[in-house]
């Protein structure tokens, strides 16, 4: 072996201790890694033993939780399908006792404050029936009361210290209470108890509570349940009802479903198009299907199933009207789509069978223009319009009429467009009204037409109907009436001319009546006093001439008046019912008394059928008679003068009589006959002057036996008498009124009349006219005789004669007056002057008499004064008394001028209508300003005429108007009116009265 | 610093030199454990620079000079260690663009006491890419050297421009066009 070097051996050494050190340094470096490996690793080591105890701890609380969840779900699944309270609670206390080996568990039920034990478990599931007392423990006693009441659960862990527990027993020592509820409401409570001390712990608290939510909401759902099953009931009843409604429809009716397949078809509607399918086979089958069977029932099969699929796109409720079908049948179809929420779920035809409406509807239609072409032939002006008067269609004629076109006023406000004037809105909407309610009326108005001229037309309408029988408005037929309505108020206007003339003529006559009459009554009167002034035998014959003078003249005038009266018809009848008979006898009295020298026989031969009670003008009546009858006296010196009546024939209520009156005087030679009825005609000059008179007697008859469409014929020779025959058709009247209306005037009373009278004449004609009146009477010639019958008789009125021998009037009256113990010392007393002097009349009042009355006096002017009196009454009955004129007032006003009285009279009957309608109008309408201006205006004529009742209530109103409250007035405007009317009828009973006065 | 770093710092000096290089270096660089480091151990970046600094002092080679190599060396030791990174990645951009997105936050979930450059890629175009080097450690020239081997390891050409922002060489920018 070679030999190292010392540089060699150095080198080597150097290396040895390189390596020496790096090996060292490993060894240090593994150290280290192995001493930090080794510090890391147990620090993992620590790690990991924490993580796994934490693992285990974590997996005992999922086992836990597990384990609670599992016993809930079993609870849970154990009560499924348990709705009733009862047995849920059952299963529930026995599940809780074994799951947790609890000594008990109750459950009670809450209601009316009470707590309802249900349950009466103990362990081991044996129920010991001497617990299960059914506890009813009340809210807020014990702990299940507490909790009840509080709705919170509670665990009291020893319940020997709990001063709620009150059943006394040692074996159990905690208890646990969760309540029920239900919506917020406490319904029930689990209870349970244990014999441990500190037994109950949060798990079972959570794990009752739990159960109590199961509970609720089992009864919430027992709750849902019933209610379902409730609608389920009322819906499959529902469904039945409509089953059977829709199958006896009579409007055919088929269903198809969302995928257009039939889903319900009626017996109509199988009936109608011929179907003869069991429901079962054509349910479920196709529209288009259907389309297709059935398309040869219809005329036009491509214009209807247009009209559907139309309709099904547009998916509107969609009438198709009119369809015709082959076997001549017409149907309307009703396309309904079914939509829920947007959604498109079926759809619905309705069909209905329209044939013979249709059929009648074409029949109608067709009937309809004939008619309405017929009126437009006859010159009728059609229209019609709606409710709102727009104009639907107007026809030739109507266009033609207003001068317009069709399409001129086509849709335009037929009123605005044609009313003449806004007066005759309110009318046209009258009518409306009617037409509204459906009916017919017709009515004049005037329309301007296009020109602007007007025209008058009767416009009767009707209710016009559209093809559904709906009103939809009216049609009018126009009828041109101008030329009628312009001679009507030309008509109108003559007449008013005429009545102008009328009424001139009427005040004229009063006028010449009182004018001439006056100063001829004075004439007459001093020519009877001159007779009591011991008259020389030469001045006697002058004074007979005097009277005899004045009273032809007398005669004359009224004559001459009375044909005038009846020739201008300013004569107005006053029919009352009155015996004809009864007029003939007392004339044949009257014109007896005349007769001065002559001797005359009057007899009556009226037959016997004469004897009822006819309906004429007193007046009228009289002066026919009693001109005959004058005349006939006037001409016959001896023999009699007779009277003969009949009824002949009988029209309606119209009875024709035949009258004669036949004398036996001087007659009337055969040229002169003809002339005789002639106004101013007398027999001749050679007669007139024999018989004085104005001839104007027969005339007058003439005239008045036309009234009652009679006709005068006279047969008679020169020397050979006379013989006057007429006829009257005169009304019947009424057989009771002549019970209460024997004559104008009767008796209104039981009177018993004094006469106290020297003169015989004058006492038989007072005696005559209360004969007539029906009073019974006692006569007296002188004032000592009259004073002699008081004693024993009471009498109601005393007729005085001033001058008489042995005891003149004016002594008879103060001795009268002064006797206390006579009763009748206050009896009424008429004085019968023969002096018109104002001197005579003081004195008669002085002397304690009460009227005075001139000679020659005639009835009416007793008749006036008996009225006051209230001893004879008119035709008014007692009822309507109240109402009488105050006679008093008449006296006030026109102190006895009975003309003045007659011609305000007339007046007020003239006027008075057109103002008191306006008062009423304005009354109905509440105008107050108008109703005080009129009742103002008005008040002082009813006062006129003696109505103050009338004039006061006008004045109430007016003091009522003042405050404004018509609520006051107790009175209706109706009411007012039929007051109006009766007092009307008064003021023309009385005016008739005082023209017979006149 | 990781012991990795200075392990294989130690193994490059071995591989360039010998073992006596390493022994000289570690003897005058004075080492608390007599330059006995591990792998798994951590040691005070102090350490590494001592035993650069020496090792530039006995060698007379530049620290940015030992520091590119060193770079080019450890790279490969990366690509040992994580050859499932590098297989995935397509080129030195890839590596690079994911460098402080995904490398580095792997890296401290492992070691979180390890202290890491950071890498923001500017601008990236085509075959450019500029990115910036920031760390306390100035050790720009590490990074380098891991640039060349890695875009040698992808067999990429180009050219690496190093431009320092401040310096004293902590904040560097890098500009990388590849041909």
């Amino acid at each position: 072996m070679a030999k190292l070097s010392d540089s060699e051996f150095e080198k080597i050494k150097d290396q040895t201790r390189l390596l020496e050190k790096r090996v060292a340094r490993e060894i240090k470096s593994r150290e280290a890694a192995e001493k930090l490996l080794e510090s890391k690793s147990k620090e993992l080591f620590e790690l990991n033993k924490w993580l796994s105890e934490l693992n285990d701890k974590l997996k005992l609380e999922v086992e836990k939780n597990n384990h609670f969840f599992e016993a809930i779900n079993e609870f849970g699944l154990s009560l499924v399908g348990k709705n009733n309270l009862n047995e849920i609670a059952w299963v529930v206390s026995e599940k809780l006792i074994h799951k947790y080996d609890l000594d008990n568990c109750f459950i009670y039920a809450i209601k009316d404050n009470q707590c309802y034990q249900i349950t009466p478990f103990e362990n081991q599931g044996k129920v010991r029936q001497d617990r299960f007392k059914k506890l009813k423990i009340p809210l807020g006693t014990g702990i299940v009361g507490t909790v009840a009441a509080s709705g919170k659960g509670e665990i009291v862990n020893d319940t020997s210290q709990d001063k709620r527990y009150r059943i006394n027993d040692v074996f159990r020592n905690s208890e646990l209470t969760v309540p029920i509820t239900y919506e917020g409401m406490t319904i029930g409570i689990i209870d349970s108890e244990h014999t441990q001390k500190d037994f109950f712990n949060d798990e079972h608290f959570n794990f009752f509570s739990i159960i109590a939510n199961i509970i609720s909401l089992l009864f919430k759902n027992s709750l849902i349940e019933q209610k379902n099953q409730d609608l389920r009931t009322g819906i499959r009843k529902n469904i039945h009802i409509l089953d059977s409604v829709v199958d006896n429809l009579h409007t055919g009716v088929l269903l198809f479903d969302e995928r257009d397949k039939i889903a319900m078809i009626n017996s109509e509607f199988k009936r109608i198009f011929k179907i003869s399918f069991e429901d079962k086979n054509i349910i479920g089958v196709d529209q288009a299907q259907v389309a297709k069977d059935y398309e040869g029932l219809f005329v036009t099969p491509d214009k209807f199933y247009g009209f559907v699929d139309r309709a099904k796109n547009i998916k509107q409720k969609t009438l198709i009207k009119g369809v015709e079908l082959k076997n001549g049948s017409i149907i309307d179809c009703d396309f309904i789509p079914l939509m829920s929420d947007q959604e498109y779920i079926g759809q619905l035809w309705q069909v209905r069978d329209v044939t013979q409406e249709f059929r009648f509807n074409e029949r109608i239609e067709r009937s309809e223009e004939k008619y309405r072409g017929l009126i437009e032939n006859m010159h009728l002006g059609l229209l019609e319009v709606d409710h709102e008067h727009r104009i639907l269609r107007a026809y030739d004629w109507f266009c033609d009429m207003l001068g317009y076109t069709e399409e001129e006023i086509i849709g335009k406000n037929a009123v605005d467009l044609f009313s003449a004037n806004r007066d005759q809105i309110n009318l046209i909407d009258y009518h409306s009204d009617l037409r509204l309610e459906g009916r017919p009326s017709s009515y004049e108005v005037q329309l301007r037409k296009k020109s602007g001229a007007l025209i008058w037309v009767i416009i009767s309408g009707a209710p016009l109907f559209d093809e559904q029988g709906q009103m939809v408005g009216s049609l009018g037929i126009h009828f041109d009436i101008t030329d009628r309505k312009n001679l009507e108020s030309e008509i109108k206007k003559a007449y008013q001319e005429a009545e102008f003339s009328r009424e001139a003529e009427k005040a004229f006559l009063a006028n010449m009546s009182h004018e001439i009459r006056n100063p001829l009554n004075a004439i007459i009167g001093l020519t009877h006093l001159l007779y009591d002034t011991k008259p020389t035998q030469k001045q006697l014959s002058h004074l007979e001439g005097l009277k005899h003078s004045s009273s032809i003249l007398m005669g004359l005038i009224s004559n001459v008046l009375d044909l005038s009266k009846i020739e201008s018809g300013v004569m107005e009848l006053s029919e009352q019912s009155l015996n004809i008979r009864t007029i003939i006898d007392s004339l044949l009295k009257i014109v007896g008394f005349n007769l001065d020298h002559k001797s005359i026989k009057y007899l009556n031969k009226l037959s016997q059928e004469v004897n009822f009670q006819v309906k004429a003008d007193p007046v009228v009546i009289n002066q026919i008679f009693l001109n005959l009858l004058s005349n006939a006296t006037k001409f016959t010196e001896r023999g009699s003068i007779e009277v003969f009546g009949e009824p002949i024939s009988v029209k309606g209520d119209k009875t024709n009589f035949l009258f004669s009156i036949k004398d036996t005087g001087i007659g009337i030679s055969a040229p002169l006959v003809e002339d005789i009825f002639n106004s101013f005609k007398q027999a001749d000059a050679e007669t007139k002057l024999k018989y004085g008179g104005t001839g104007l007697g027969l005339s007058i008859v003439k005239n008045l036996i036309t009234i009652y469409d009679g006709e005068i014929k006279v047969k008679s020779q020169s020397g050979q008498g006379a013989e006057f025959t007429f006829n009257l058709w005169l009304s019947t009247a009424n057989y009771i009124e002549t019970i209460t209306e024997k004559e104008t005037f009767s008796a209104a009373r039981e009177g018993h009349i004094l006469i106290v009278e020297d003169n015989q004449f004058n006492q038989q004609y007072l005696a005559g006219v209360l004969e007539n009146w029906g009073f019974k009477f006692d006569l007296a010639s002188n004032g000592k005789e009259a004073l002699g019958l008081t004693e024993n008789q009471h009498y109601h009125l005393i007729l005085m004669d001033i001058r008489m021998p042995i005891m003149d009037g004016y002594e008879f009256a103060i001795r009268l007056r002064d006797d206390q113990s006579n009763r009748n010392k206050m009896v009424p007393i008429i004085a019968l002057t023969a002096s018109a002097l104002i001197d005579e009349r003081d004195k008669a009042m002085r002397a304690g008499m009460n009227y005075h009355i001139t000679k020659p006096f005639d009835a009416d002017e007793i008749k006036v004064i008996f009225l006051e009196l209230g001893l004879l009454s008119n035709v008014l009955n007692e009822e309507n008394r109240s109402y009488q004129l105050d006679q008093n007032i008449l006296n006030k006003y026109y102190g006895g001028d009975h003309r003045r009285a007659a011609v305000m009279f007339g007046i007020f009957l003239k006027t008075m209508d057109v103002d008191f309608d306006a008062f009423l109008i304005a009354f109905s309408a509440a105008d107050l300003s108008s109703m005080k201006a009129l009742a103002h205006k008005m008040r002082p004529n009813f006062a006129m005429v003696g109505l103050e009742m009338m004039s006061d209530k006008l004045l109430e109103i007016e003091s009522i108007i003042e405050v404004k409250d018509l609520s006051k007035i107790n009175i209706t405007p109706e009411e007012l009116r039929i007051k109006f009317e009766k007092q009307k009828k008064e003021v023309k009973d009385q005016l008739n009265l005082l023209r017979s006065l006149l | 610093m990781k012991g990795l770093v200075i392990v294989e710092y130690l193994k490059f000096l071995e591989a360039e030199y010998d073992y006596s290089l390493v022994d000289k270096v570690i003897e005058s660089s004075n080492l608390p454990d007599g330059g006995a480091f591990t792998t798994v151990g951590s040691y005070h970046y102090s350490q590494m620079f001592n035993l650069v600094s020496n090792t530039s002092r006995i060698t007379e080679r530049t620290i940015d000079d030992l520091f590119f190599e060193f770079g080019k060396f450890i790279f490969q030791a990366f690509v040992m260690g994580h050859s499932h990174f590098f297989s995935s990645a397509n080129s030195s951009f890839d590596v690079f663009r994911s460098l402080d997105s995904y490398i580095h936050p792997e890296v401290r979930k492992l070691y979180p006491d390890a202290e890491l450059p950071k890498f923001t890629v500017e601008k990236e175009e085509g075959n450019e890419m500029i990115f910036v080097y920031e760390s306390a450690r100035k050790m720009s020239s590490l990074a380098s050297g891991l640039i060349d081997a890695c875009m040698i390891h992808y067999d990429e050409d180009g050219r690496v421009d190093k431009h320092n922002i401040d310096n004293d060489g902590e904040i560097v920018r890098f500009r990388i066009r590849k041909n």
